[in-house]
Order: structure tokens, then C-alpha cells, then sequence
């Protein structure tokens, strides 16, 4: 057999191989109202409705009220008392969909090669019938921006619902801002003895990130008057120019921080921060100029042996307290996003108000990446995308009962559960 | 160093012999040296607390031979004089470490196949590095410890004298201690074994086996019982080790190799010496009970980089406490009663190890504890007490002649001696005499000055105007220089030449044109002005308190000067300043009416002096102007007793037990007993007295220490069966694709914050496992998370030992090692156990050969790696295995079956769900994680409901972390098992606390709440699965190891601390504070950084 064919052969067999293809079949459009009735609504826009009612159509809320819900002939009713509702929750920077397998090369989609790449776009490359999609739906995540990863600027993210049978139907922004990974000027050194410390170069420069936007700048110009060809990277930096995406800045420290702000502000981007692991010390800052927190470090080891041991716990409780707008993620690669709630039940117990802690994972979380006007509140108007649950989405021990998105009812299975259903069914012949 | 150790020592004395004829053959003209030398009118230091204030030493042959005061000592004929008046004469310092490459020979002839063993290097045969001795002599030192560098077991020591002439080079001692050393990883190529510290331990430990089987199997082999064994020049050299006849030098790294030194010496029976790393501040008290002698570096951590908010926000409490704790570490072993030298290893040269010495001095260390650390300690660890490190009769003559204080870093040496020879390393290169002539050069007259110290020259004109100097040349005779020759009045430049006749200048200046002008110079009087009509303010200091006092100058004679003490005004009677000498004298009148003397001096702006006449000698000292002068004594550095560990959250002394009742509690108790609700929880001497209803509790004893727990929750202290925390030198031995003779146990470190991260989430006990890169990897170990405290006291006594094996992708990962697929592990793993049979047998035959036949009788060689296979054999040692697919868990169930054992917990076990029944079948254990998955191809089926199922089908199942993070909340880790499996609460929380003690054989003791066990209890303010609850306190045996209230403290304090030691890094960077308007701008940050901290 000819060479190049074994390499065809045997790189087909790993593609299948390593790609999963979830059997989870996607929901059919709303075809008819239904009317949820009986449950707890935490509609997230005021106080939680008890025995409360919320009547979907069209994929979309159109009326939210207390008691039974008026009857009509072609309302398809679902009791669920004793239960309760919320808005779909929000994943915010994870590789979903981008990342199959960590290990094998074969299955990553986030990183394009290169260190500025603004014309590469998440939802491209997201893989409708990833596994990762439905295991993530498990714990009521129903919508999620998705970064690309690698190098100072990897490029643009993207907004997706979780249930779709091709990434056009996943899209809900296919633009949602650019993700910018902020220089950090100084590198932890290892855990040496006082003897032996040592640090690396520093790479605190932001030259090539100040050329990049005045490169956009001057581009558009000439471009526009038709003196400059086509430059894909260019023309993709222009939304977060015009400040209509937000810029996602990774950064972590105070000099980050402060830097990261005052370039953005100098150049009229609408910044949001992500990480934060100082952002309570930037406290001022953030709030007089309006910039959000994205807060993905709640489960991360405190970054100095004497920090409090729950520093990073009550993360969350200092930027409420201080007054900072933020929201909460998890900070993975995707695989197991499903532990969102997880991370903001934690800081719960660290001091942070439970209902904050659900705004930072639903209504918060799609305000920031700008989805407020149509997710994240149960109001009428807003996109059915919408959780039925047994206690709180922040306990680990509470199940997702139901759930739909865009007035879909979706399907909760996954690879997980499937496989759980064929094992017990082993032990069930076994009569063990 | 004991008796037994200086009797093995040779001892080698320099012989006059070889000193007046040296072996190899003149080639032209004799040199003769002095063979008699008197050095006159020192300082003598003999000691470190012995002088002579104005002595002579006489040195012959090398060796001193009187020492004395002047008036006593007689200086014989024909004895060369060598002139020391204001001079210090003090013994040459002893370096203690001073490190030789080993240059190895090409051939393996009987070498040790691993190239970190090099016992049979002698440190006397290795090249020194180059200029180290120059550098050693340039600092005072006459004599050195070499120590063969790098390796594992590297060779013997030797202490010679630095100096290079061939025939004052034979050693003072040429076989001294076998240097070992826990060295691994690194430099040795990437393969190469070991690359772990817990490898470096079992290596040394192999070797040594090895050393007493080659002994005895040559000693057969001699009586011709046997044929040889292989030749080996390492065990051979390795027998007097073993055998007990040669000490140690253990050259560690950390102060934590301490404790593997202290093993290692106990098993294998041999004494020992300590080349410390300079860290064992950390623990002194510890390391202070082996009562080992010690020798420390100097080479402290430099001041922290504070330069920008960033890095002062990564630096940690522990590198800041390093920095101002580390100058303490010799007075610290010291005040412990130990033996100890310093050693100038670290430090480029001597400035900066006198400076370094210095700042130990400032931290409590006497002078006199410094100089016996450099002389008479190191002497005596040596065996030569009555040799070197002091000047005394009969002692090699090693001495230096210093011009300053023996330990001041700006001492000048001037001279060395070693065995007599004289190195001129310092000679004035300055003329004596006046510092400030008056120079005349035709009608102008000009200032010259030369600097002794910095060896300067310069002039100025009558205006106090620097005159510009080109190419001066100073030297002892007189200066050369181009000088500006129009600030004289002529042109251009000109070519000086000033010569030191008596006590005038002599000389000319040539102008370009060729005029020669002649220069006349005289030494010109000091003048000392005092300024006329001003102020100068400070303070009287009585004894036993401060006064402030002011002193006002009379504007002419006509005025009074004015004493100015409290709220009175004294006149000065008979007033007198003399501009000459700086001496200001008078009197004034007390209180009572009595005279006090005023007698001071000038100095610049300050003037400094006494006030007597009174009950006591009153010190003033005053500064120009309207302000006292700052504090002239600086604050005493207290040495004060460190937390352990070292840092941030560490205590004085750990936690100790209490006899408890927690009352109205909800106990989990993780037993038959379920939940109790309103329980009560009594603990008395460590372990659990009762456990049950507050119904059936019995009445409180007097005085007993009752908790009200009401709306909390009591749990199990919770156990983590995979953990990777407080490891130290790294988890894997991935060198060798079986590495069973590695032990955790070995390279436990209780210091690891992360410890104490796991503590405040209820954690009590945690399963060290080695890593996975191999298929038989190292030994485990059990510990119980006693933060505070020494390895020793975390290590779970009643556990049973195991190993360490894995499966799968991670130990195929290797390239080009066996085994490189699923198949190959199976067969590497069988065929290790079946080495293990064939080695048991040969054991089994030897130990079945009488003994009084044995000492004739081959010994089986002791396999470390197969001695573990063994005891896995015979069912004394558990196999802890990382697996992952269901067809590698059931090729190692179905081994260890055939191989007649049962294998202790399958760990991750991912795909354990699909094959639960064999496992449950087989009792195994199963530890795996709450919910990972996706991370690698064989965890692509991996699912959170795995544990349950396991469960449901029948096997011990836990939940582990495998992570420093998840390690801290195993609760809500037990709470998945509830959402995804369905499990009850208390079958839940069984996985984290008595499942994993099942694991680990140590239910016997902790996992439950049930009378008798150790009180291991985690107190929650809420149900303990809730992820919204936290843990409030965590008991280990009765004592409590983390309290939220008792943590806000440590938080506190540990803020304080950092804070106190960030602005002294601060001022170190910068200066103290500068005034407002100035105020440097990393200052202002931190400041508002630190508050920020409280949060």
C-alpha cells in the first residue's frame, strides 16, 4: 500500500475515533405555548415568585405571573410544583465545543498558531455534536461564550446556545468580543529556597497590543477610501473598536489590572476583565469606570503561602462587598463546565449572598458578555431559555429536572447518563 | 567530633624536612627562606577569648614556637623581624567546605555503574578550582576542608593548607569523611537515574547494601570459598562506611535531608557530620536533638525585589522572613548547644562573606562565637585543636596580620602565614604621613590631600577650588600626576612630581613649555570651626535616662556660652575651643551647687563628649542646628523562637490534646449508628469516649470543656486516599520503569501550606502516592495531617504499607522503554513478580544455611526493589494501581489472583463501572475521582456515576483529589455522589471517610465516629454535603488542628508580619521614608496595597 495512503487511512481512523458524536438528538422549535406552572419562578428581575406561572411562545417569555395561568385550548401545561425555575445559566470562557480530548492533539480547535490572530472566530470551529455539549447541559448550563485560547490575542468568542444540529444553529453572537491574554511583567518563581530564587524575563511590554489597534485604526481609513487591499485581521478588529464587543482582558494582578483599564480606556474599547485574582484592590477603578469582572479563580489554590487559605473562596464576597459588577466562571477548558454552580455555591460559603451568586453565574453573566436584553431574567420578552429544578442550581446534589432553550425543550441526556443506563443494565442481568 | 572519629583520622604533619630540602632538584640558584621569624607589637588574637595586647609571635619551621607579650618574649639572633605595631595578629580562619570538582578517569574498571557513585574519589587528588584558593587566602583563610563535589556517595575529604607551594601542600588530614549527599536529577542527562530526591534515598540506601554484601562475599572469596566477586572499587570503598570506621559528611540541600541523614546513620550504623545548607533556622530545635556538628554558609538571601506593587504582591511572608531570618541561623544551632563552623562557600570573596558574617554579628551572633566558628570550631571538628585555629605554642604557624577589626569587612589583611610562609597580600601603596600638606609652587600656594584609605590624591587652590589631575600614579614614595596648571596661574597642563622627604613634599612641576617649577610642601594643621552664635541640639545621656540639652556658641568674647539642660540656662564657665585639636572644655555649675566638667570634641557638625563630676560619667552628643540627632543606637535584634513551619500559619508548638464534649450536635458517624441528631461527641486522651444521643450521654464531668455544636455538623475527619501534596523533590521516579525500592515516607514535607489548605476543609489523613509515570512505581505513604509538627509525627503508624503501579497511557508514555503498550505492561509487571520468587528463593536458601557456615557461604546480594515485591507476594504490602480501562483493570485483578495475592485499591479505576462486579469479587478497593473525564483518550468513558455503581455492585469505594486544590473540599466532592449515582448522604460521605480508611487499613483507628477510635472529627456549620456549607474546626486525635476563629489570628498576624518586613525591604530599596513632598511612589502604592490585604 503507497505510503500517503496508510497516512490517510490511519488519520481517518483517528478522527473517528477521537471526535465524539453525541446521540443526544436536538430539540424541535416551539411549535406550541406551554405554560409552567406551580414552580417557584426566580425570575432574577425582582423577588422569586412562589407558586408562580410562566407562560412561553414562540421560543420566547410572554407572560410571567403568580397562581394558575390562564387557561387556553392550545397551552401545553406542565405542573411543577414544588419546583423551581430559573433563566438558563451562563458559561463564560471555557473551549467548549473547540476541545474534545485534552491529550490528543487531534481534537484541539482553540489555538491557531500564531500570537495575534483577531480573524480566527470560536463558533467556526465549534463541533455541533461534541460530547462536552450535552454533559455540560447536566447542571442547567444552556448558553456559553467560548474562547479561543493561546498566544496575546487569540482571537474572537463567540456566544452559543447548547442545542443545535449545526453551529449556525448554535449561534447566538458569532462576534462576541475579543479575548485579549494581558502581559503579565512579573513570573512567580519556582518554589525555591531563598537561596535559589529566580525570575524570568519580563514581558510587560504592551507595544505590540498599542500597534494593533492603531494599525486597525489606520487600516479602516485607508481601506475606506480605497487604499488599502482586503486584511482579514484588521477588519475583524473593527466591532471591538467601535467599543460594540466587549475586549476580554485575562488579567490577574493589580499592574494588570490597572494597565489593562487605562489602555483600553485610551483607546475606547469597552473592556471587561476576566480572572481578577486582585481585581477587589482595583475596586475604584473597575466601578468609576465601569469595567466588569469576569471572576474564574474561586477554586484556584491561594498564589502565595500566606494568603488566607480561602482567599480565592471569598474572591467573589470581596467584589460584591467592594461593589464591582461581576459574574463567575469556572476558569476550565470546558469538559467540566458543568461545575459552574459549583464554584459559586463555594463562595457562598465563603460569605457571598446566595442570590448574588446565582446573578453571577445567570443574570450577571450574560449582561457582561452582552446578552443582558435577551437572556438571564425570566421577563416577558426574553428568550424561553429556562431551568426546571428540584432545590438550588448551586448545590451540587440538586438535579436539573427540565430544561429548555428558546422555548425547546432540550434533552438532559448525555454520554454520561447513557453510559450509566447500559452498565446498570449489566448489573440488572447480573441480578447484582 | 567524638573521640572515636579524631583516633581514625591520619594526621599528617608538615615536616621540616621536606621544608628545608625540597624533593625535586634545584635547577640554578638556592632560594633560602627565613627559617626564624618574630612578628612584634600586635594585637595577638590566640583565641577567640584569649589576647595579648602588645605581643610577639616567633615562628620557625613553620610552626609556632613562642608566643608572649613583648617585655616577655626574647627575640633570639638571626631572627627576621617583622614590625606589627597597631596591628591585629589573629589565627588564619579554617574554611569548613571548601568544594572540588570530581575529574573522573576514563575505563569502568570496577566503578560503580551509576555515575553519582564515586566513593573512591579522594578530594586530595582532584584539581582545586581555580583561584578559590586565592580567593580563600585574600580572606584570611590558611587552611581548608576539601569536599568532593557533586554525587551521590563522592568521595573522601581531606583538609590541606591553601597554599600552592608544592612543598607546603602535603595535607593536614588526607583521609577524612566519606562525602554523601541526597544529589538527583539535573545535571546528569534527562534519563538518569535517580531523577527524584525519594530515588536519591533508596540509591544511597542500595549502595550501601551493596558495600556489605560485596564485603562479605570478597571475605569468602578470600578464604577460597568462592571465586571473587566483581571487582569494585566504590563498595570497597564504601566498607569502612559501613562497617562503622569512617564518618560521614552528609552535604544537604535542604534542612529538611536532616532527617534523611538521621535515618539513614541509624540503619546503616554510622556517625556523621553536617555540611548544612544555611536554612536550619526553619527548625533548629529538631535538627538541634540529633547534636550532630554542623557547618553553615553565610550566603544570605539578598533583600527582596520590592520595586513595583506586582512584585512586592508575590512576595510571600516565608522569602521575606528568609531574608531577615537566615543571618540568625549559626547563633540559632549555637544557642542550641551544637558545634558550629561557618564556611565562606557561597560567597565570591571575602568582603562579601565578612560583610554577610556581619549580619549575623548584627543578629545576636558575639564576635567571639563568629571567630571560634572560623577558627577553633572547625579545628576541632577537624581533629586539630592542638594544630590550628589558634595562636598557640606549637600550632602550625597560620596566622594573619590585619590592619582594622578582625570580622570589620573593610579590613585590610596585610599579611598571611601558612606553616610559616608568608604571603605580603596587602603593602601600603600610599606615603605615610601627613594626609594635608600646604604646597607652594612658585607664588601660589595650593592644598594637597592624600587619602590613606582610598589611596587618593587631589589638590584644591586657595578657594577650597578642585584643581583637575590627570594620570596620578600614588605610590609608597610619592605621587606623580598632570595637574591644571592655570589654576596656578600658567598655561595648560603640567607633569607633577611630589616625592615624601621626612614629613615634608618635595618635588617640581614641568609646564609644557619647559619651565620647571619647584613645590614645597608642609603638613598643614587640621581646623576645626565651630560656627560662631549657633545651636547645637541633643541629648545627655545619664545611664539611666535621655536629657535633652542644646549648647549656644557665644558670637565673640564677649558673650557667654550657654548650657541648655530641661528648662534651665547654664553659663559655661571658663569657656575654651581650641580650632586646632576640636576640644571644647569648661565647666558648669549643678544643681547643688557642685562642678561638672564639660569636656568635648568637635567632629565635623557634631560634637560628642562628657559631663563628669557627677555620680556618673553623663555622654552628650549634639549636631548643629535646632534638631537632636537621630538615635545613635540602633535597635537590638532580638532573636525570638520561629513558628513551625517556617512562615505564615505555622505555631510556637503544636497543637496538643483536650479533653472535649461537643454537645447538641449532628453526628455523622459514619457507622452503623447513621446520622444522630442532637448527638453529643465526648473525647478524652485523643480517642472518642462516647458517641450517641444527648439522651444517652452521660452527665458532664467537673471542669470538663463543653462545646455547644448546636446546628453543627460533626463528621469523620475526612481522608483523601490520592494525594500528591508534601512530597518534596518531586512525585515520580519516572527514570526506571520499576522503581519499588523508592519510599514517599522518605520525602514526606510537613511544611507544605497545602497541608493546612486541606486542614480548613476537614481533612485529617491523606494516601502520598508516587506518581504514575511507570508501571511498578514507589512505596506510599499514610499521613495523618499533624500541621506543626515533624515528618515523623504525620506518618500513620497503623497503616499498611504499599506501592505504587500503574497502567495505561501514562507509563507507555516513555519512548523507547519497555513497555510500550497495554500487552508489554502486563508482561513487565509479571515478570517482576516473577524475579521476585527466584530472589526469594535464593534468601530463603541462605537464611536456611547455618549460621556458623554463613561467614564462608556467597550472600545473595539485598535487592531494595525486589525485597518490596516480595512483601506484595506475601500479601504484608498493598498495591495501590492507577488504572483506567476496564481490560487493564482486569489483567491486574487477574495477576494478582494467579500470583496469589489481592490487590489493595485500584486508583482513578475510571472504567471501573463496566467491571465493578470482578472488583467487588476480587476486594479490591476502588478510589477514583468524583467527575473527571475527557482530559486523555483512555478517560473518554469515564462518568460520574462510576463510584456509585462500584458501590451498588458491591466494592469499597472512596473518592480522592489527586489535586492540592479538590483536597480542600472532599465533602462536596462525597456530594456528587449523591447527584450522579443516587447514593444516600451516608453512603456519600462513607466515600471520603471510612471507605478510604478500609483502603488504607486504617479503620481500625479513624473513618468513623465510634467509642475508642482516635478523634479525627471535622465540625461543619452545616450539612456537610451542602456545597454552600464550611468547616469550622478539624481535630486530629483529640488536639485541633484548624479553627476559623483561631485562622482570622494567624491571617492577621501572618499580614503583620509581611507588612513589618515589606517596609523594611522598603527602606533597605530606598531609604527610610522620604519627607512628604518626596515621597517615592512605590511606597504610596504598597501602603495602599496593604490595606487592601484585609479584605
Amino acid at each position: 500500500m503507497p505510503a500517503p495512503l496508510i497516512t490517510l487511512i490511519v488519520s481517518l481512523c483517528l478522527t473517528s475515533v477521537c471526535v465524539a458524536q453525541s446521540r443526544q438528538i436536538p430539540a424541535p422549535k416551539q411549535t406550541m405555548p406551554i405554560a409552567i406552572h406551580g414552580a417557584t419562578i426566580h425570575t432574577l428581575a425582582g423577588e422569586p415568585i412562589e407558586d408562580g406561572y410562566v407562560i412561553i411562545s414562540n421560543g420566547k417569555i410572554e407572560l410571567v405571573g403568580q397562581g394558575m395561568p390562564p387557561i387556553a385550548d392550545d397551552v401545553y401545561f406542565i405542573d411543577a410544583k414544588g419546583q423551581h425555575l430559573y433563566p438558563g445559566l451562563v458559561s463564560i470562557g471555557t473551549q467548549l465545543g473547540l476541545l474534545e480530548t485534552g491529550a490528543t492533539d487531534v481534537t484541539h480547535d482553540h489555538n491557531e498558531l500564531g500570537t495575534i490572530t483577531p480573524e480566527v472566530k470560536a463558533v467556526i470551529a465549534v463541533n455541533p455534536d461534541s460530547d462536552h455539549l450535552p454533559v455540560t447541559r447536566e447542571t442547567g448550563i444552556l448558553t456559553a461564550v467560548i474562547f479561543p485560547s493561546g498566544g496575546r490575542v487569540p482571537g474572537r468568542s463567540s456566544a452559543i446556545r447548547l442545542d443545535g444540529w449545526t453551529n449556525e444553529d448554535l449561534t447566538i453572537l458569532d462576534d462576541a468580543g475579543l479575548v485579549i491574554d494581558w502581559p503579565n511583567n512579573v513570573r512567580r518563581s519556582s518554589r525555591g529556597g531563598p537561596f535559589g530564587s529566580s525570575e524570568s524575563a519580563e514581558d510587560a511590554s504592551t507595544d505590540e497590543l498599542d500597534d494593533l489597534i492603531e494599525q486597525a485604526k489606520d487600516w479602516k481609513q485607508a481601506y475606506d477610501a480605497g487604499e488599502r487591499d482586503h486584511d482579514l485581521a484588521m477588519n475583524a478588529m473593527q466591532k471591538v473598536l467601535h467599543g460594540e464587543v466587549p475586549a476580554y482582558i485575562k488579567a490577574q494582578t493589580i499592574q494588570q489590572i490597572n494597565s489593562a483599564v487605562a489602555w483600553a480606556k485610551r483607546h475606547k474599547l469597552n473592556p471587561v476583565i476576566i480572572g481578577g485574582s486582585n481585581a477587589p484592590e482595583c475596586a475604584e477603578l473597575l466601578i468609576s469606570e465601569n469595567v466588569p469582572v469576569i471572576c474564574n479563580g474561586v477554586m484556584s489554590l491561594p498564589s502565595r503561602r500566606d494568603l488566607p487559605f480561602d482567599q480565592q473562596f471569598t474572591l467573589p464576597k470581596r467584589l460584591h462587598d467592594a461593589g464591582v459588577t461581576f459574574c463567575i466562571a469556572t476558569g476550565g477548558n470546558g469538559a467540566h463546565e458543568r461545575r459552574l454552580p459549583f464554584h459559586a455555591g463555594k463562595a457562598v460559603a465563603y460569605g457571598l449572598p446566595e442570590d448574588a451568586a446565582v446573578d453571577a453565574i445567570i443574570k450577571n453573566a450574560a449582561l457582561i458578555c452582552g446578552l443582558g436584553d435577551s437572556h438571564g431574567t425570566i421577563e416577558r420578552g426574553k428568550v424561553a431559555t429556562l431551568i426546571l429544578t428540584d432545590g438550588s442550581p448551586l448545590d451540587i446534589r440538586t438535579n436539573v429536572q427540565r430544561a429548555w432553550i428558546d422555548g425547546r425543550e432540550i434533552s438532559l441526556e448525555s454520554r454520561h447518563t447513557e453510559l450509566n443506563d447500559k452498565y446498570r443494565e449489566k448489573y440488572n442481568q447480573l441480578g447484582r | 567530633m567524638n573521640i572515636p572519629q579524631i583516633c581514625l583520622l591520619t594526621l599528617f604533619c608538615i615536616s621540616v624536612q621536606i621544608h628545608a630540602h625540597p624533593i625535586s632538584p634545584t635547577n640554578g640558584m638556592r632560594e633560602t627562606t627565613p627559617s626564624s621569624t618574630a612578628i612584634v607589637g600586635a594585637h595577638i588574637i590566640v583565641s577567640p577569648s584569649e589576647t595579648i595586647e602588645h605581643g610577639t609571635v616567633i615562628v620557625k619551621d613553620g610552626t609556632i614556637v613562642q608566643v608572649g607579650t613583648v617585655e616577655d618574649v626574647e627575640i633570639p639572633n638571626g631572627t627576621t623581624i617583622v614590625v606589627a605595631e597597631g596591628l591585629t595578629l589573629a589565627p588564619a580562619f579554617i574554611e569548613s567546605k571548601l568544594p572540588v570538582q570530581v575529574v573522573q578517569q576514563q575505563g569502568s574498571d570496577g566503578k560503580h555503574p551509576n555515575v553519582r557513585i564515586h566513593p573512591e574519589i579522594q578530594a586530595t587528588s582532584m584539581p582545586m578550582p581555580e583561584g578559590r584558593m586565592e580567593a580563600l587566602r585574600n580572606s584570611g583563610f590558611g587552611a581548608a576542608c576539601i569536599v568532593p563535589e557533586t554525587g551521590i556517595a563522592s568521595g573522601t575529604t581531606a583538609c590541606i593548607p591553601l597554599d600552592e607551594s608544592p612543598e607546603f601542600r602535603g595535607p593536614y588530614v588526607d583521609e577524612g569523611q566519606m562525602t554523601l549527599r541526597f544529589d538527583y536529577g539535573g545535571s546528569w542527562g534527562s534519563a538518569s537515574y535517580p531523577g527524584a530526591l525519594c530515588g536519591s534515598v533508596a540509591l544511597m540506601r542500595q549502595t550501601l547494601y551493596d558495600a556489605i554484601w560485596h564485603a562479605h562475599n570478597v571475605e569468602v572469596s578470600k578464604q577460597g570459598h568462592a571465586i571473587p566477586p566483581m571487582p569494585s572499587v566504590a563498595f570497597v570503598a564504601l566498607k569502612d562506611v559501613v562497617e562503622g570506621n569512617q564518618p560521614v559528611l552528609f552535604d544537604l540541600n535542604h534542612e529538611s535531608d536532616v532527617y534523611r541523614a538521621r535515618d539513614l546513620a541509624h540503619e546503616f550504623g554510622f556517625d556523621y557530620t553536617i555540611l548544612g545548607c544555611g536554612e536550619e533556622y526553619r527548625r533548629t530545635k529538631e535538627i538541634a536533638q540529633l547534636g550532630k556538628s554542623i557547618v553553615v554558609p553565610v550566603d544570605f538571601p539578598r533583600r527582596p525585589d520590592v520595586s513595583t506593587p506586582d512584585k512586592i504582591d508575590n512576595l510571600s511572608l516565608r522569602t521575606l522572613l528568609d531574608w531577615e531570618q537566615a543571618p540568625t541561623n549559626p547563633k540559632r544551632l549555637m544557642n542550641e548547644g551544637l558545634q558550629v563552623a561557618i564556611t565562606m562557600d557561597g560567597c565570591n570573596h571575602g568582603s562579601s562573606f565578612l560583610r554577610n558574617l556581619q549580619k549575623s554579628i548584627d543578629k545576636g551572633l558575639t564576635e567571639e562565637e563568629a571567630l571560634a566558628a572560623l577558627t577553633t570550631t572547625p579545628a576541632t571538628m577537624l581533629g586539630l585543636q592542638e594544630k590550628l585555629g589558634m595562636v598557640t605554642e606549637g600550632a602550625y604557624a597560620n596566622l594573619q596580620l590585619i590592619e582594622g577589626d578582625i570580622l570589620d569587612p573593610d579590613r585590610t589583611l596585610r599579611d598571611l602565614w601558612i606553616n610559616g610562609n608568608r604571603h605580603r597580600l596587602d603593602r601600603d601603596r600610599v606615603p605615610t604621613g601627613a594626609s594635608s600638606y600646604v604646597l607652594r609652587i612658585g607664588e601660589e600656594t595650593i592644598e594637597a590631600n592624600i587619602d590613606q584609605d582610598k589611596e587618593r590624591f587631589s589638590l584644591a587652590d586657595a578657594e577650597e577650588k578642585r584643581i583637575s589631575l590627570r594620570n596620578t600614579e600614588i605610590n609608597r614614595d610619592g605621587i606623580t600626576a598632570t595637574m591644571d596648571a592655570t589654576s596656578i596661574g600658567e598655561q595648560g597642563w603640567g607633569s607633577l612630581i611630589l616625592v615624601v622627604v621626612g614629613d615634608r613634599l618635595s618635588g617640581s612641576l614641568t609646564l609644557a613649555n619647559g619651565k620647571r617649577m619647584v613645590v614645597h610642601g608642609e603638613p598643614s594643621e587640621t581646623y576645626h570651626e565651630l560656627k560662631t552664635g549657633a545651636t547645637y541640639t541633643g541629648k545627655l545621656d545619664v545611664g539611666s535616662t535621655k536629657l535633652d540639652i542644646s549648647i549656644a556658641v557665644p558670637q565673640d568674647e564677649s558673650e557667654v556660652a550657654v548650657f541648655h539642660i530641661g528648662s534651665q540656662d547654664k553659663s559655661i564657665n571658663d569657656y575654651s575651643f581650641d580650632a586646632t585639636t576640636g576640644m571644647l572644655n569648661g565647666w558648669i555649675e549643678s544643681r547643688d551647687g557642685s562642678r561638672r566638667e564639660l569636656s568635648a570634641t568637635l567632629e565635623g557638625e557634631d560634637i560628642r563628649g562628657t559631663l563628669t563630676g557627677g555620680p556618673t560619667v553623663a555622654t552628650l552628643y549634639l549636631t548643629l542646628g535646632d534638631e537632636p540627632p537621630e538615635e545613635l543606637e540602633d535597635e537590638q535584634f532580638v532573636i525570638e523562637a520561629l513558628p513551625v513551619p517556617f512562615g505564615s500559619y505555622g505555631k510556637l508548638s503544636p497543637p496538643t490534646q483536650q479533653d472535649v464534649r461537643f454537645e447538641h450536635a449532628t453526628l455523622w458517624t459514619c457507622a452503623e449508628d447513621g446520622i444522630i441528631e442532637d448527638g453529643c461527641l465526648i473525647v478524652r486522651d485523643g480517642n472518642i469516649e462516647f458517641v450517641g444521643s444527648m439522651a444517652d450521654a452521660p452527665p458532664a464531668r467537673f471542669g470538663e470543656n463543653v462545646i455547644d455544636a448546636t446546628g453543627h455538623h460533626l463528621t469523620p475527619g475526612l481522608i483523601d486516599c490520592h494525594s500528591h501534596t508534601g512530597l518534596r523533590g518531586g512525585v515520580n521516579e519516572w527514570t526506571q520503569a520499576n522503581t519499588a525500592e523508592v519510599r514517599m515516607e522518605d520525602v514526606i514535607n510537613p511544611d507544605d501550606i497545602d497541608w493546612y489548605r486541606q486542614l480548613a476543609g476537614g481533612l485529617t489523613a491523606a494516601n502520598q502516592l508516587h506518581g504514575s509515570a511507570n508501571p511498578i512505581g514507589g512505596q506510599n505513604s499514610v499521613v495523618s495531617i499533624r500541621w506543626g509538627n515533624h515528618s515523623d509525627a504525620m506518618h500513620f503508624e497503623q497503616a499498611k504499607s504499599g506501592i505504587k503501579f500503574a497502567l495505561g497511557e501514562n507509563v507507555k508514555r516513555s519512548s523507547g522503554r519497555y513497555p510500550d503498550t497495554r500487552m508489554g505492561v502486563e508482561a513487565f509487571i509479571r515478570d517482576a513478580f516473577l524475579a521476585a520468587q527466584d530472589y526469594e528463593d535464593a534468601w530463603d536458601e541462605w537464611n536456611s544455611t547455618p549460621e556458623y557456615t554463613q561467614h564462608r557461604t556467597v550472600m545473595p546480594r539485598k535487592d531494595l526493589e525486589l525485597d518490596t515485591l516480595v512483601e506484595i507476594l506475601n500479601g504484608d504490602r498493598l498495591i495501590h494501581c492507577h488504572s483506567y480501562r476496564q481490560d487493564e483493570i482486569l489483567m491486574l485483578l487477574r495477576l494478582a489472583e494467579e500470583l496469589g495475592f489481592t490487590i489493595g485499591t485500584l486508583q482513578h479505576v475510571l472504567e471501573g463501572y463496566k467491571v465493578a462486579e470482578i472488583i467487588a469479587d476480587h476486594g479490591a478497593g476502588a478510589s477514583c475521582f468524583s467527575d473527571w473525564w475527557a482530559y486523555k483518550e483512555e478517560v473518554m468513558d469515564a462518568i460520574p456515576h462510576n463510584g456509585a455503581i462500584m458501590h451498588d455492585v458491591g466494592a469499597v469505594v472512596s473518592f480522592n483529589s489527586d489535586s492540592n486544590d479538590q483536597a480542600r473540599r472532599m465533602n462536596t466532592e462525597a456530594a456528587k455522589g449523591v447527584r450522579w449515582g443516587d447514593l444516600s448522604p451516608e453512603d456519600a460521605l462513607n466515600l471520603v471517610t471510612i471507605n478510604p480508611a478500609k483502603q488504607l487499613h486504617i479503620d481500625q483507628r479513624v473513618g468513623s465516629l465510634e467509642k475508642g477510635k482516635q478523634a479525627d472529627v471535622a465540625v461543619w456549620n452545616g450539612d456537610p454535603l451542602a456545597t454552600t456549607s464550611l468547616c469550622l474546626q478539624t481535630w486530629i486525635e483529640g488536639a485541633r488542628y484548624f479553627d476559623l476563629n483561631e485562622d482570622a489570628s494567624l491571617r492577621e498576624g501572618a499580614l503583620d508580619e509581611r507588612t513589618r518586613l515589606i517596609e523594611l525591604a522598603l527602606a533597605a530599596a530606598y531609604g527610610d521614608l522620604a519627607p512628604p513632598e518626596q515621597a517615592a511612589a512605590p511606597v504610596e502604592v504598597t501602603e495602599e496595597e496593604y490595606s487592601c490585604q484585609h479584605h
